[in-house]
């Protein structure tokens, strides 16, 4: 048992030996082996590159790459890489190529009354879409523009001219509250001028006089507009009387 | 065409030449590598005429480019923004015109603008109320002002926005590259490749983004990605100012062009005192504000 161990391991030696001897006589069978013999034969070298066949494989290469290249032009904008990765380009024009609401901010072209109003007052330079709803839905939804402004006027208003902690003191605001409440701010001033108009002042003495609902009844005397609403004696003195536009002047600021 | 193994052997002979001692194998001649290339320039030739002709023929008539994407240049601009809070009147329709301009919800959560109250305390520090975002204005008394005990020392109104970092931090930490920055310096979002991870929405130093809820109003018509102000890139590359700029009846949003010196942003940031928001970050904001008094913002 034991010497047929040995004698195992000396024949491995001797295999191994001869094994090293042929791979160092450097006759690699293989393709390796082939290529050299092939280089090393001048014969068969001038076969491996005949001129007439390396032409050939050019213009095939050549064609292939070219075919490549139309390919993938195919398949790509002009403007591939314009702004860097190409999912970033196709995001980007993704992102240019959305629609605009506001504006063009051309009402003007036929709203020239309010425009030439609003030219010299303090509400010029604001395009019409600050107060306005956005022209995008207009001219198809007209009436949905005027909806939009007439119900909430007093609140477009107050938007910007309420008096709020932090508004800019020069920035004209009045007190909510003190100012005229449960009135309508388009009653006194008009939005594209941006100034009151004054109520008309009593053109007789108030002194020694009933309520001002004794002869101005409404639908009773003249001067009493069909709009007008019906009020106590003490609201029309607010509106109506000597120095009003001075009075409301002090309040707004 | 050269194998580099034969740069190594032995010359060869050429067709009865000179070198045909010294070197006995030649593979080609020099006569047949001049041939080789007096064939390849055409080729050559001939296949860049054909992927021009085949670039031609795919672009033209199949594929019209958008024309205003083809007008604009993007690595001719340098879009920058100025707020002077110091006019700003909170009226809050900047808020409004961005959520309509852009289809974002109109919560005060997920919005890519908004209006803040800074009432300002002697000692510089800031309390911050925003109401709805200031979508509706600041009808009511400052609850700020509460904060501060009725002490401000002074009260004003900052719009906020993206500040479109030069420096990003959200588009650094996206782990799919869905966000990026264009060279005229707009922080953009592809909603196809985000994931909405939420990642830029936490590294973001101004709270400037947010995650698009599932409704019917998505900027982008898709729920789940990340969304934030993009100047109104639709706008700025057709020659139009953002949306809330368009509509502040004040100026306090004022935005232009930092390659054209005489714009209004270039002026401003030349001539008049402004600051960024949380200069300590690094980030490099192109958005400057004017007038504000708070610190520590």
């Amino acid at each position: 048992m034991l010497w047929s161990a040995r004698r195992r391991v000396r024949l491995a030696r001797q295999r191994l030996s001869s094994a090293r001897q042929r791979f160092s006589s450097a006759r690699l069978p293989g393709p390796v082996a082939a290529l050299r013999a092939r280089l090393a034969d001048p014969a068969a070298r001038s076969g491996l590159l005949r001129p007439a066949r390396t032409v050939t494989k050019a213009v095939v290469v050549i064609a292939l790459v070219s075919v490549v290249l139309a390919v993938g032009a195919f398949s790509t904008s002009t403007l591939y890489g314009q702004y860097g990765a190409p999912r970033m380009h196709a995001s980007t024009v993704a992102w240019i190529e959305r629609a605009t609401t506001y504006g063009p901010n051309d009402c003007r072209q036929c709203h020239g009354a309010e425009a030439a109003a609003e030219a010299t007052a303090a509400h010029a330079g604001l395009i019409c879409e600050t107060c306005h709803v956005p022209s995008v839905a207009h001219p198809g939804a007209v009436d949905g523009v005027v909806q939009a402004m007439g119900a909430e006027t007093s609140a477009v208003c107050a938007t910007c001219h309420a008096e709020a902690a932090g508004r800019p003191v020069a920035f004209p605001q009045v007190e909510l509250g003190g100012h005229y409440p449960g009135a309508e701010c388009l009653r006194c001033h008009d939005p594209h001028t941006s100034s009151a108009v004054a109520p008309p002042e009593v053109p007789h003495p108030l002194a020694n006089l009933p309520d001002c609902i004794t002869c101005h009844a409404p639908g009773g005397l003249k001067r009493f507009p069909a709009g007008h609403q019906p009020a106590v004696d003490s609201v029309c003195r607010s509106c109506h009387q000597p120095g009003i536009r001075e009075s409301i002047g002090s309040v707004s600021r | 065409m050269t194998d580099p193994a034969m740069a190594n052997e032995p010359r060869l002979p050429s067709d009865g030449a000179g070198l045909a001692e010294a070197a006995p194998h030649v593979p080609i001649s020099r006569r047949q590598v001049l041939k080789l290339g007096a064939a390849a320039v055409p080729c050559l030739l001939g296949s860049t005429a054909l992927f021009d002709w085949m670039t031609g023929l795919a672009t033209e008539p199949s594929a019209p480019v958008d024309p205003i994407v083809a007008a604009y240049d993007p690595t001719a601009h340098a879009w920058g923004f100025v707020v002077d809070a110091s006019s700003c009147i909170g009226c809050g329709q900047c808020v409004v015109a961005c959520k309509q301009e852009n289809g974002v919800p109109l919560d005060a959560e997920h919005t890519r603008t908004w209006v803040e109250r800074h009432a300002v305390a002697p000692d510089g520090s800031v309390a911050v109320d925003s109401p709805e975002a200031g979508i509706h204005g600041f009808l009511s008394e400052s609850a700020a002002a509460d904060v501060t005990g009725g002490i401000a020392r002074t009260t004003q109104f900052v719009p906020r926005l993206c500040m479109q970092c030069e420096n990003s931090p959200c588009t650094v930490v996206c782990p799919v590259g869905a966000t990026f920055r264009t060279p005229d310096g707009v922080i953009l979002v592809d909603e196809q490749r985000c994931i909405g991870c939420g990642y830029c929405v936490v590294a973001c130093p101004y709270g400037a983004r947010y995650i698009v809820p599932a409704g019917p109003r998505t900027p982008t018509g898709v729920a789940g990605v990340a969304d934030k102000c993009t100047f109104c890139y639709h706008r700025i590359t057709r020659g139009q100012a953002p949306a809330c700029v368009e509509i502040c009846p004040v100026g306090a949003r004022k935005f232009g062009d930092l390659t054209d010196p005489a714009s209004e942003v270039s002026t401003i940031l030349r001539e008049q005192p402004t600051r960024v928001l949380r200069a300590e970050l690094g980030t490099k904001p192109r958005v400057h504000y004017l007038g504000l008094e708070g610190e520590g913002i």
